[in-house]
């Protein structure tokens, strides 16, 4: 295990990857911290520009990508009350109140170094738990794999507001449904091609998902321009910046809390940075003395929690994406497209065969959180001239650059009409308000769920038996079910006993 | 003015365009379209190989992956393409194999065909636990135990066929061994290590870091001559089963590719792949060099069409979309 760690060590420390892992950073930053641009859209930009690249390149400048458009999303929050990403919104609640007190530097170190520490701590989870759960893994067969979709689709009610689960259920068969087309590889047939030799190559992962996220986000962005956002003024200290350390360190176990918190939520499937935050900003407010404080931004760990708990996710949704095949959130959805891309099978197999690769992950992992700190430090400015930049020259040069990336991948135009088509029931599907999430999430494990299924079929001979006696994939599929019944079982016996005593 | 000026411009257009054919092909890039993914077997062969291209002709060759539909889609595009020599397509016997299936309308005869180079080898392998690790003892343990193993294959694709070909000059009954339908080298492989899968058609160099990790045993290699990267398997012959089916990398134009075009083409092609140097570095990915053109190559790929047919009408494997 060193040798491969001390191999991984050897590709990351190079100074190009480096320079990689910075650049890839900073760009993150800047797209994360840009409201209305998430972590999704900066790995989305990323993903073409890097198929040119050798492995050892690219996966390191992914990864900083991912670390800095995750953690760009707190300036927005706290300076402008409008998140950047998702994975800030619990940021909002306290950050802005705090900088709007005038603290606004306190408000940004206190999140930069517990977003540094959750990260670092995920980061450790990653690589204590990956392996493991890899080893675990690699005796998964057909059967664990199909009950593990099933797990996920499960999760698709868990992750989505409340009251939209049914709305997120449609949004997953759109994408099974979408997810039909095309040849079956295993079984050599061609289905709903329409006699369109184009459409038997079915829909690619990449171009569907930057479609839905990106133009969807992008033409609801418009609606915002001319709107100018108040960009708070701050008279920026790096003394009292680096002063608030002793601080954050002084919330120990808001720290740890949060960060457990952010793992767990991060490794299930389906749900990541978007939820966790959330979570453990009201965590932190149940568990804390004075929760009447929370919402003024006077508390530190108001701010910390939240912002530690979702770059924790990072590395807890890693795990499952890793191991496994299986996305945590659209952000590794998109790594994984990538990881396809450069010909790399996420799994428990790449665990075994190139040891040195998961290495060279978890190692830039380390490397970006390092650097974004950094980053920070110095160049807040640049990131708050950044989220003020007008909407009108944003969006054009993005559209733009996706279009680029969608044909770079593949070579051919279909991809980039398939793009648009994407972006289009996107943008149709916001505006009835359907979450995007689980149609990618139907079109990415549809064909895994059949295929999976088919297999245990054929093995077992027909037989469905097996997947409730084998161990795993019966624990599993318990859990699914349960996820499913168990809500609203208890909303009703809760309603019951609330009425009762009335 | 203006327009007198755009007249002008127009017949030098024209004129340099009416030249263009007179100066010496190749005078720009040519691109090599490879209808797989990048990492696969296709890539790297033809990525290798466009390097030893390059040592032969003054031109860049350009890979260019066009991925979908098991290769139909950069096959239609190759074929569909301005048939001026600049766009190439890398195909295998899969492309065949769409017509013998009735999954496309085409077959090799749809293309000008340049060179066959690349070969790599294809093998028979076996999970280890199975203790299957010769084709004698492959037929024992199926004669005793019928329907109890397994094998997996892409129905109608490459793999079938090669299971199919091995399978049918052993001897082996392919009702006493159940098809599993599963796509991907590495899912076969999976699954024979795992215990689920009995037998797995895949590329030497695929199965080979398993071998050696003894999680697979080598049943047979499908080829003339022992793969170097796997020197102590037998091939099929050595045991008696007349079973050769290497995956053949040919090169194909657009049908109306001018004749002086492809010549110039296939001379290039013929050097590289003769090239010591190049064989030196396809024999590092383990593939081979079987090099034909011209005539001979007209006879090569009507001999493996003619094969392919035979399999598919003796295995039924036509009326797959009824």
């Amino acid at each position: 295990m060193y040798d491969l760690m001390l191999v991984g060590a050897s590709h990351v420390f190079q100074p190009w990857t480096l320079l990689a892992i910075m650049c890839g950073v900073a760009g993150g930053l800047v797209i994360g911290s840009i409201p209305g641009l998430t972590s999704t859209m900066a790995i989305a930009l990323m993903v073409p520009l890097t198929y040119a690249m050798d492995l050892e390149f690219a996966l390191p400048l992914l990864m900083g990508v991912y670390c800095g458009a995750i953690s760009g999303g707190l300036v927005g929050a706290i300076l402008l009350n409008i998140p950047g990403t998702p994975a800030s919104a619990g940021t909002c609640l306290d950050g802005y109140p705090m900088a709007a007190k005038g603290q606004a530097t306190r408000a940004l170190a206190l999140a930069v170094y517990s977003s540094m520490i959750g990260g670092t701590l995920s980061g450790l989870a990653l690589v204590l738990i990956a392996p493991l759960l890899a080893k675990v893994a690699l005796s998964f067969g057909p059967w664990e794999y199909f009950a593990l979709v099933v797990f996920t689709f499960s999760c698709i009610s868990a992750m989505t507001a409340k009251g939209r689960a049914v709305k997120a259920f449609m949004a997953a068969f759109i994408g099974l449904a979408l997810a039909l087309v095309g040849l079956d590889e295993a079984s050599g047939q061609t289905r709903l091609t329409f006699g369109f030799t184009a459409f038997e190559s079915g829909f690619y992962e990449l171009p569907a998902l930057i479609g839905l996220f990106a133009i969807s986000q992008l033409l609801a962005d418009t609606d915002d321009i001319g709107q100018k956002g108040k960009v708070l003024k701050i008279d920026f200290q790096l003394r009292t910046f680096l002063g608030t350390f002793r601080e954050v360190m002084s919330r120990k176990r808001d720290l740890l809390r949060s960060s457990f918190i952010g793992v767990i939520i991060g490794i299930l499937p389906g749900v990541g940075p978007g939820l966790s935050n959330i979570v453990a900003y009201s965590q932190a407010k149940r568990a804390s003395k004075t929760p009447e404080k929370f919402g003024t931004g006077e508390l530190p760990e108001s701010v910390m929690s939240p912002e530690a708990a979702n770059n924790a996710s990072m590395g807890g949704a890693l795990i499952p994406m890793l191991t496994l095949g299986i996305p945590g959130d659209a952000s590794t959805l998109m790594m994984l497209g990538a990881f396809m891309l450069h010909g790399i099978d996420p799994g428990p197999l790449l665990f075994r065969d190139h040891g040195d690769l998961i290495w060279v992950i978890f190692i830039a992992f380390f490397v970006a959180f390092a650097f974004c700190t950094v980053i920070y430090h110095f160049f807040i400015p640049l990131t708050m001239k950044a989220i003020s930049v007008p909407r009108q020259y944003v969006i054009p040069v993005l559209l733009i650059l996706c279009t680029v990336g969608c044909y770079s991948l593949n070579n051919r135009m279909f991809d980039v009409y398939c793009f648009l088509g994407f972006g289009l029931l996107g943008y149709f599907l916001h505006i009835a308000r359907v979450p995007v999430l689980p149609v990618i999430l139907g079109l990415i494990l549809g064909p895994m769920a059949e295929e999976q299924l088919s297999l245990a079929l054929a093995f077992g001979q027909g037989s469905v038996l097996p997947f409730v006696t084998r161990p795993i994939s019966g624990t599993i599929l318990l859990v699914a079910v349960l996820s499913l019944v168990l809500p609203p079982l208890l909303g009703r016996f809760r309603a019951k006993t609330a009425i009762d005593p009335a | 003015m203006h327009a007198h000026n755009l007249k002008t411009g127009a017949v030098a257009l024209l004129a340099l365009v009416a030249a263009a054919p007179a100066m010496a092909f190749p005078d720009k890039p040519i691109e090599l379209v490879v209808p797989f993914s990048p990492g696969g077997g296709s890539d790297v062969s033809a990525r290798v190989f466009a390097q030893c291209i390059e040592q032969h002709v003054d031109q860049k060759i350009l890979v260019k992956n066009i991925t979908g539909a098991r290769g139909k889609i950069a096959e239609v595009e190759v074929r569909d393409a301005h048939a001026d020599g600049y766009k190439l397509l890398w195909a295998h016997q899969g492309m065949d194999m769409g017509l013998a299936t009735g999954r496309s309308d085409y077959n090799y005869t749809a293309f000008a065909p340049v060179a066959t180079t690349v070969a790599m080898n294809y093998g028979i392998f076996a999970g280890a636990q199975s203790g299957i690790d010769s084709v004698e003892k492959l037929k024992a343990e199926v004669a005793a135990n019928p329907g109890n193993y397994t094998i997996g294959t892409a129905l109608n694709g490459f793999s079938h066929f090669a299971a199919l070909d091995f399978l049918d000059q052993a001897g082996v009954s392919t009702d006493d061994v159940r098809t599993i339908p599963m796509s991907g080298d590495k899912t076969r492989i999976v699954a024979a290590i795992q215990g689920n899968l009995t037998l797995v058609p895949t590329a030497v160099g695929a199965a080979a870091p398993y071998v050696d990790s003894g999680d697979l045993s080598s049943v047979a290699v499908l080829s003339k001559d022992r793969d170097p990267r796997l020197g102590e398997t037998l091939t099929g012959m050595e045991q008696g089963v007349d079973s050769t089916f290497p995956m053949y990398f040919t090169t194909f134009a657009p049908k109306d590719t001018p004749d002086d075009v492809v010549s110039t083409l296939a001379e290039v092609w013929m050097a590289a792949a003769n090239d010591p140097d190049c064989q030196a570095q396809l024999q590092k990915q383990s593939m081979t060099v079987d090099a034909a053109s011209g005539g001979a190559l007209d006879e090569v790929l009507a001999q493996r069409y003619q094969r392919i047919e035979e399999l598919a009408d003796k295995f039924n494997l036509t009326a797959t979309d009824g």
